[in-house]
C-alpha cells in the first residue's frame, strides 16, 4: 500500500514535471517570436519554428510558420519557405483549418514570385484570397488582393489592378484596418497616375494620408508624409505641371535629417524635384541637385538609383547638345542597369547609344533594344493576359463552382427529398404499426367483446332454462296440485286440501320468481313497476327514480334482466329480513355503464358474515358475470346495495 | 237454447275444463263448450260466428301442450286473433299467472273483459264475471283489482309532478291556481291543461270520482300524507 502511495507521489511528480517542461517550453516560443527582432528575427522563428513542432502544438506551429514564412520570403530563401507550407497544408489536412490553408497558398505564391514565375504566384495568391473570402477573413483578402494589384499593375494590366485593389479595400475598408488600407489607396493612385485620371488619383492619395492620421504611432506618418507628397508632385509633374509640383517635393525635403531617416524617399523627392525645377528654367539648380542625388546614391551603394541617375544626366546632356557626355553617362547607365536587371531603364538607355553612336556600335545598340523592349512587351503582355487568363478562368471556375452549387443544392434537393422521403417512410411505418397496433387491440377488444356476448348468450340461455322451469312449475306442477285441491276439496278432506293449497301457493310463487318477461314485450320501466308493485304495501313502500332516462331500449337485455333480478333480491331481503318499510330505487344510465341503487331503511345486517346468502352470492356472480361491480353497504339504518354495470363489457 | 249464453272455455289442462264446466253446470243460463288448444278455439269461434256465436271466451294463458306446426302459441295470441275478427264477443282470463309483470302485460295490451284468478274461479266468481261482462263492464278478481291499482300508486309515486299536483291541490280551492306553482321536471312551470290532464289520469288510476276523492284515496294509499 506504502509502495503504491510511493508510487503515486512519483507519478504525480513525473507528470508534474512534464507539464512544466512543456509549460516552460510553449512560453519559450511565445518569447521567441515576440523578441525576433532585427538580427535575431531569422533564428529566433527558426527556433520558434522547430520548438512548436517538437511540441506538436498546432497553433503555436502555425503561427510560427506563417512568421518564418513571411521572414523567408523577405530573405529569399524558398527551401525554407517550401517547408513552412508544407507544415501548414499538414495543419490544414489534420485539422481542416482552412486559414493555414490559405496561408499555404500564399506562401506558394511567395515562392513562385521569388522564381519570378508571376503567373503561378498570381494564380496561388487568387487561391488564397478566394479562402480566405470564404473565411471571411477580409484583412488577408485585402492583402492578397494588394499584392495581386502590384503584379498587374507591374505587368501593366491596369484595369485588372484597379479592379483588384479595389476589391481588397471593399474588404479592408469596413475593417477599420489602418495598415493595409493607406498602402492599398496608394497603390490606386499610382494605378489612377498610370491612367491618366491625375485627379482621382491625388485624391486617392490624400486618402491614405487622412488613413494614416488615424493612427497611433506618429513616427509611421512620416514616411508616408513624404511618400504621398512625392506622389502628388509627381501626378502634377506627369501633367507636365512643374510649377504646381515643386512645392510637395520642396516641402517634403525640407523635412529634418530626411537623407538620413528616409533616404529612400530623399531619392525619390530630389529626383522629382530636380526634374520640375529643370522643366521650369531652373537648370543651374537643377544640375545640382542631378549631381547631389548621384553623388547621393553612390554613397549609399544604390546601383538601381545611380543607373537612373545616369541614364538622366544623359537625357539632360543630350538636350543640352552634349553628346559626349550624354554618351558616357549613357554607357555608364547601361552597366548598372544591365547588373541590376533593371530592363526598364536599360531600355530608355539603349535608344540614347542608338543616337549617341554610329554604325555597328549603334546597329548592335539598336538590335539589343529590339529584343529588349520586345521581350519587355512580351512579359507584359504575357503577363497582362495571364492575369486575364487566370481571372477569366478562376472566374470560369467560379462559374463552374456556381453550378456545382447549383448541382449540390439539386444533391442537396435530392438528399433533403430523400431524407423527407425517410421520414414520411418512417411516418409510414409509425402508421403502419399504428394501424396493426389499433387492428390488434381492435381485434383483442373484438375478442373481449365476443367472449362478453358469448357470457351474454350463456347469461340469456340459463334465463331461458329458468323460463322453462318456470313455466313447468306453473303449468304442470301447480296445476295438477290445484286439480288435486279441488277434488280434496270436494271430498271433504278439508284439512288436507288447505295444507295443499299452501305447496301450491309456493309453487307459483317459487315460479313466479323465476319467469320473466322479454323486455321487448313489456319494457324495462313498465317491468320494474310491477316489480315494484309486486312488492308495495301501504307497510313497505317502493319507490323508483330515473326509470323516466331516455335510452333503456338500448340497453342490453341480459344486463337489464340482471339489474332487474338484482333489484327483486334486494326487494326480497328487504322485506323478508330486514324489516324495512321503505325502499328506494335509483337508476342511472350513462353512456358506458349503467348503475342502479337499492337502499332499504331496515334494520341491516352484517356484510362481513359468510357465507352470504344464496340471494345475494347469486347477484353478485350474475353482475361479476357482467364484469360490472357490486357493492354493499349496511347499517343499523338500513342496506345499500350498489350495482354498476359496463354497457359493452368493458 | 236460444235464449243460453254460449260460452267457450280454453285449457290445456281437461281439469281446468272439468272444474269450471262442473261450477258453471249450476247456472242453467249457461251453454259452455270446450277445447285444449287455441287453434281449434279459433276454428270452432269462426265456425260458429253466424250460425251460433260464442258470446264468451274464457282462456287460460299458457298452454303446455302446443304442438310445434300450432298457428296460436297460447292465449296471449288468441285473445288477439279473436280480435282481430271484430266480432262480439267478451273475452275472459282464467289464468294462474298472478304476477304483475304477466297481468299488467296483459290487461294492458289486449285489455280483456275480465281476468279471474284460477284459484279463484269458483261459480260465484264466474257468474258475477260473466254477468259484468255481458253488461260492457270490466271484472278483474280482487287480488288483480288491487294489483292493478297498487301499481298505478308506485307509478304515480314515480311521477314527480303528479305528487305535487296532488300534494298542492287540497291547499287550492281552484284548480287554475295551481298554475305557476307545479314544475316540471325539466324546470318551469306546468299548463294549466296539462295540469288537468293529469289529474283526470289520476282520477282514472286511482279510481276516484272527482278529485276531492282523489286526494282522499292517494292519502288513504299513501301516496301524500
Amino acid at each position: 500500500m506504502r509502495f503504491f502511495l510511493y508510487f503515486l507521489v512519483f507519478l504525480l511528480f513525473a507528470f508534474g514535471q512534464k507539464t512544466d517542461l512543456r509549460a516552460q517550453q510553449k512560453d519559450s516560443v511565445s518569447f521567441y517570436l515576440t523578441n525576433a527582432k532585427d538580427s535575431l528575427k531569422t533564428p529566433y522563428l527558426k527556433k520558434a519554428y522547430s520548438l512548436s513542432q517538437k511540441l506538436r502544438n498546432d497553433s503555436l506551429l502555425k503561427k510560427s510558420s506563417i512568421a518564418l514564412g513571411l521572414d523567408s520570403y523577405f530573405k529569399r530563401d524558398t527551401v525554407r519557405l517550401k517547408k513552412v507550407k508544407e507544415s501548414l497544408i499538414s495543419l490544414y489536412r489534420k485539422n481542416t483549418d482552412s486559414f493555414s490553408l490559405a496561408k499555404a497558398y500564399h506562401f506558394r505564391a511567395l515562392i513562385f514570385r521569388i522564381q519570378n514565375r508571376l503567373d503561378s504566384s498570381f494564380y496561388h495568391y487568387y487561391k488564397s484570397k478566394e479562402i480566405s473570402i470564404l473565411l471571411k477573413d477580409s484583412l488577408e483578402v485585402g492583402r492578397r488582393c494588394l499584392s495581386m494589384s502590384y503584379m498587374q499593375k507591374d505587368g501593366k494590366d491596369y484595369a485588372g489592378a484597379e479592379a483588384t485593389i479595389v476589391e481588397g479595400l471593399n474588404h479592408l475598408e469596413p475593417l477599420g484596418d489602418l495598415r493595409y488600407t493607406p498602402e492599398s489607396y496608394n497603390s490606386l493612385g499610382h494605378i489612377l497616375l498610370k491612367t491618366g485620371r491625375y485627379d482621382e488619383a491625388i485624391k486617392y492619395y490624400n486618402k491614405v494620408l487622412e488613413t494614416v492620421e488615424k493612427r497611433d504611432a506618429s513616427n509611421k506618418d512620416e514616411d508616408w508624409n513624404l511618400l504621398i507628397a512625392n506622389n502628388i508632385g509627381n501626378t502634377y509633374l506627369q501633367q507636365n505641371k512643374p510649377q504646381e509640383a515643386l512645392p510637395y517635393f520642396r516641402k517634403a525635403l525640407e523635412f529634418d535629417s530626411i537623407a538620413l531617416k528616409y533616404p529612400y524617399h530623399y531619392q525619390l523627392l530630389l529626383g522629382n524635384y530636380s526634374d520640375a525645377n529643370y522643366l521650369l528654367g531652373n537648370t543651374k539648380e537643377a544640375w545640382e541637385d542631378f549631381w547631389k542625388l548621384l553623388r547621393f546614391r553612390e554613397k549609399n551603394k544604390n546601383i538601381f538609383g545611380q543607373g537612373v541617375s545616369h541614364n538622366g544626366f544623359a537625357y539632360y546632356y543630350m538636350l543640352e547638345g552634349n553628346p559626349k557626355k550624354a554618351l558616357y553617362h549613357s554607357l555608364k547607365s547601361y552597366e548598372l542597369t544591365k547588373k541590376v536587371n533593371n530592363n526598364f531603364t536599360r531600355a530608355s538607355v539603349l535608344i540614347k547609344l542608338v543616337k549617341l553612336t554610329s554604325g555597328k556600335k549603334a546597329e548592335r545598340y539598336f538590335d539589343e533594344h529590339l529584343r529588349l523592349t520586345d521581350s519587355l512587351e512580351k512579359i507584359e503582355l504575357s503577363l497582362r493576359s495571364d492575369f486575364t487568363t487566370i481571372r477569366y478562368e478562376t472566374e470560369k471556375k467560379e462559374q463552374e463552382n456556381i453550378t456545382l452549387k447549383l448541382e449540390n443544392e439539386k444533391k442537396q434537393a435530392a438528399v433533403e427529398k430523400a431524407e423527407q422521403q425517410r421520414i414520411i417512410g418512417w411516418l409510414v411505418a409509425i402508421a403502419l404499426f399504428l394501424t396493426l397496433g389499433s387492428s390488434v387491440m381492435f381485434f383483442i377488444n373484438r375478442r373481449k367483446k365476443l367472449l362478453y356476448e358469448s357470457q351474454l348468450e350463456k347469461a340469456n340461455a340459463r334465463e331461458q332454462e329458468r323460463q322453462q322451469i318456470a313455466k313447468s312449475l306453473h303449468d304442470e306442477v301447480a296445476g295438477d296440485l290445484r286439480m288435486l285441491h279441488q277434488k280434496l276439496a270436494g271430498s271433504n278432506q278439508q284439512e288436507e286440501a288447505n295444507g295443499l293449497e299452501k305447496i301450491k301457493e309456493n309453487v307459483r310463487n317459487l315460479s313466479h320468481q323465476l319467469s320473466s318477461v322479454s323486455f321487448e314485450e313489456v319494457s324495462f320501466k313498465d317491468q320494474m313497476i310491477n316489480l315494484a308493485t309486486d312488492y308495495f304495501s301501504k307497510d313497505f313502500k317502493v319507490f323508483i327514480k330515473g326509470l323516466d332516462l331516455e335510452g333503456w331500449e338500448e340497453v342490453n337485455e341480459t344486463i337489464k334482466r340482471t339489474l332487474y333480478l338484482s333489484v327483486r333480491e334486494s326487494l326480497q331481503n328487504a322485506l323478508r329480513y330486514a324489516e324495512a318499510s321503505r325502499f328506494d330505487i335509483l337508476f342511472s344510465l350513462h353512456k358506458k355503464e349503467v348503475l342502479v341503487s337499492a337502499k332499504d331503511n331496515g334494520k341491516g345486517f352484517d356484510t362481513t358474515k359468510e357465507p352470504k346468502g344464496i340471494g345475494l352470492k347469486n347477484m353478485e356472480e350474475r353482475v361479476q358475470e357482467l364484469r360490472g361491480h357490486l357493492d354493499i353497504e349496511s347499517s343499523e339504518n338500513g342496506s345499500q346495495i350498489k350495482i354498476r354495470i359496463p354497457r359493452n363489457g368493458k | 237454447m236460444e235464449n243460453k249464453i254460449n260460452i267457450l272455455v280454453v285449457d290445456d289442462h281437461q281439469l281446468i275444463i272439468d272444474g269450471i264446466i262442473s261450477s258453471l253446470s249450476a247456472f242453467d243460463a249457461y251453454q259452455v263448450s270446450s277445447t285444449n288448444n287455441c287453434d281449434d278455439a279459433l276454428r270452432r269461434i269462426k265456425q260458429q260466428m253466424h250460425s251460433e256465436p260464442f258470446d264468451i271466451l274464457f282462456t287460460d294463458l299458457s298452454f303446455d301442450n302446443t304442438p310445434q306446426n300450432a298457428e296460436l302459441d297460447g292465449g296471449e295470441s288468441l285473445i288477439k286473433a279473436v280480435k282481430a275478427l271484430e266480432i262480439d264477443i267478451k273475452i275472459g282470463v282464467i289464468s294462474g299467472h298472478t304476477e304483475t309483470n304477466r297481468v299488467y302485460n296483459v290487461i294492458s295490451n289486449l285489455q280483456p273483459d275480465a281476468y279471474i284468478l284460477k284459484n279463484h274461479a269458483g261459480a260465484e266468481e264466474l257468474d258475477f264475471a260473466i254477468k259484468k261482462m255481458l253488461q260492457n263492464e270490466r271484472f278483474y278478481t280482487y287480488e288483480i283489482h288491487q294489483k292493478i291499482l297498487k301499481r298505478n300508486i308506485v307509478q304515480i309515486q314515480m311521477d314527480e309532478v303528479a305528487v305535487q299536483i296532488l300534494k298542492e291541490l287540497p291547499k287550492h280551492p281552484k284548480i287554475s291556481n295551481l298554475e305557476g306553482i307545479i314544475t316540471k321536471e325539466s324546470g318551469g312551470f306546468l299548463k294549466l291543461r296539462s295540469i288537468e290532464n293529469k289529474l283526470a289520469n289520476l282520477r282514472i288510476d286511482l279510481n276516484a270520482n272527482n278529485n276531492t276523492d282523489l286526494v282522499l284515496k292517494a292519502k288513504e294509499l299513501g301516496i301524500i300524507d
